[in-house]
């Protein structure tokens, strides 16, 4: 019996690291250059653009309004077309990521706004193109507070990643549900807890390491 | 080298525009060290963010190195910034990169690079700002003056044609400022660069300008030879600007009293300005020995303007024969020194 339990939990924490892990490197991957455009849009040094700011931001904030229970329900048809099918660990990384992105690009848009103003002048003055002073220049300047809301983002998505059980998406919060919430079993509820705050301190100080590394 | 012609530049605010220059026409001659001063506000940094075109004119056209700006295209423009190197008030180095990294970025932007190349110059223009010892250091590691340095270096780099410098030493205390003044001096002998600096500190201006253009409210209200604008300032605001180097400023006591008319056993009070040689010639002990004078000195101070002395001197004259002051004063103005009768005292 407890061996059995072991095995659920070991195989609910490894669905909820592949949740997090693909899901984390998509949302990197494409919420770095959506959090580029929306700081570029803005600034008529760089692209400079209202009208598509204006789309942009619209589009973001709706995103971003909606709590991650119902974007997920709301995306079923999406996940479907795009995996599947909308039941299981390999589909909730659709609405995962989906919901993550808007979230990471407000950091990389904010990271690249807390860079000091005075260096887009400076790299026009050099003569940099505004694909130049953003690869040369803003985000490397921008890269540990970048570095920084990684770690946030992705102690977020394990919260999502938890929620996502409650249809079907295995993981942690599935184990949870299933057995702490509709069995009253207290112990797998608390073993659940603590592999949660394991995995938060294991992600939140890689990061910090990861961050002093860089830091100049 | 560079020259600007009826430039004008407005600014949306609100509902109204502000215009930040009017009408600024401006000369500067290839390899001199021209100097723009003004107080705050006065429109200076716009003046010299529209000679690299951060700031497009509203109006009028800028040409620098005989290249009309305003009508290039992007790819063009970038191009010509190349041929400017810019250094700013607060330094604007990258905190991520090192002091090498920061010199080379302007060499990384340009499509033909090499490496090695790259390599060289940066330790020739660090060596060249005495930071060659420095290449592995992050900003964060260095003092205002070394930073300046840094951004001199990344600034020269391209090898401008001219130096643009937004109050480069504003932010550095008294000492530096010095040092930071006279490198710039040293390398534009040696590079012969032509410098456009704005300040609001005369001092700065005295120590490494040749010319200079006062601004106020968007205007260039007095332009000339360094030498000549503070031995005779024509404007307000340059009497001002001077005038804040504490050195001709009437004493308080003497200014209450002072009537603009003569009167009945006054005394007058002059203010006497001597440069070049004849501050050499001992005026004081003339005037005295040879028209039997009892002067009085209120105020006197002697600057060295780019290395050339302008005294002043506030004197009275506690004579009362009218006669004999006309005859010195006119022999002080034979031996070409300035005079002027600012009022008379009892």
């Amino acid at each position: 019996m407890l061996g059995n339990l072991m095995i659920e939990i070991l195989q609910a924490s490894g669905e909820t690291l592949y949740m997090l892990i693909i899901s984390g490197l998509l949302t990197t991957l494409l919420g770095i250059p959506l959090g580029v455009l929306l700081f570029s849009l803005q600034k008529p040094e760089l692209l400079g653009n209202k009208r598509g700011h204006f789309i942009l931001e619209a589009i973001v904030n709706a995103l971003r309004s909606l709590p991650f229970v119902i974007l997920m329900i709301a995306l079923i048809p999406v996940t479907r077309f795009l995996i599947g099918t909308a039941i299981g660990t390999t589909a909730a990384i659709v609405p995962l990521t989906i919901g993550a992105i808007p979230f990471f690009a407000r950091i990389v848009e904010n990271a690249l706004a807390e860079v000091h103003p005075g260096l887009i002048e400076t790299g026009l003055a050099m003569g940099a193109s505004p694909l130049q002073i953003m690869s040369k220049i803003l985000l490397p300047e921008a890269f540990v507070s970048i570095l920084r809301g990684t770690t946030v983002t992705l102690i977020a998505l394990l919260g999502y990643s938890a929620m996502a059980g409650a249809i079907g998406g295995g993981g942690l919060g599935d184990l949870a549900i299933r057995y702490g919430y509709q069995r009253f079993d207290v112990k797998v509820m608390v073993i659940t807890v603590l592999v949660l705050i394991v995995l938060v301190q294991i992600i939140q100080n890689l990061g910090n390491r990861w961050v002093n590394q860089n830091e100049k | 080298m560079i020259h600007l012609k009826q430039v004008n530049k407005f600014y949306p605010n609100k509902n109204a525009l502000v215009q930040a220059l009017r009408d600024v026409n401006l000369d500067v001659a290839p390899g001199t060290i021209h100097g723009i001063i003004g107080k705050s506000g006065a429109g200076k940094s716009s003046l010299l963010r529209c000679i690299n075109l951060l700031e497009r004119p509203s109006s009028g056209s800028v040409a620098v190195d005989g290249i009309d700006l305003t009508h290039l295209k992007e790819v063009d423009l970038r191009a010509a910034r190349r041929q400017m190197g810019m250094i700013f008030q607060h330094f604007n180095l990258l905190n991520s990169k090192t002091v090498f990294d920061n010199v080379a970025l302007p060499l990384c932007l340009s499509k033909d690079k090499k490496s090695l190349a790259i390599e060289q110059q940066v330790f020739t223009f660090l060596d060249l700002v005495g930071l060659k010892d420095y290449l592995h250091h992050y900003p964060q590691q260095l003092s205002g003056g070394q930073k300046q340095r840094v951004a001199i270096a990344r600034a020269l780099i391209t090898r401008p044609k001219v130096l643009l410098c937004d109050e480069a030493t504003s932010s550095l205390d008294p000492q530096t400022t010095t040092a930071l003044l006279s490198l710039l001096k040293n390398i534009h002998k040696e590079l012969s660069i032509t410098i456009l600096l704005i300040t609001h500190e005369m001092d700065v201006i005295k120590q490494i300008c040749g010319r200079v253009s006062v601004m106020d409210k968007g205007e260039i209200i007095e332009e000339g030879e360094v030498e000549a604008i503070f031995s005779n300032p024509k404007t307000d605001i340059s009497k001002d600007l001077i005038y804040s180097l504490g050195t001709q400023k009437l004493p308080d006591y003497l200014k209450n009293k002072l009537r603009e008319t003569a009167f009945f056993g006054c005394h007058p009070i002059l203010k006497i300005v001597f440069h070049n040689d004849s501050s050499a010639s001992p005026i004081v002990s003339l005037l005295i020995r040879e028209f039997n004078l009892t002067i009085n000195i209120h105020a006197a101070n002697i600057e060295y303007i780019v290395d050339k002395p302008l005294g002043i001197m506030i004197i009275e004259i506690l004579d009362k024969d009218s006669e004999m002051l006309q005859k010195s004063i006119l022999f002080l103005q034979e031996k070409q020194i300035s005079v002027e009768v600012l009022g008379y005292v009892g």
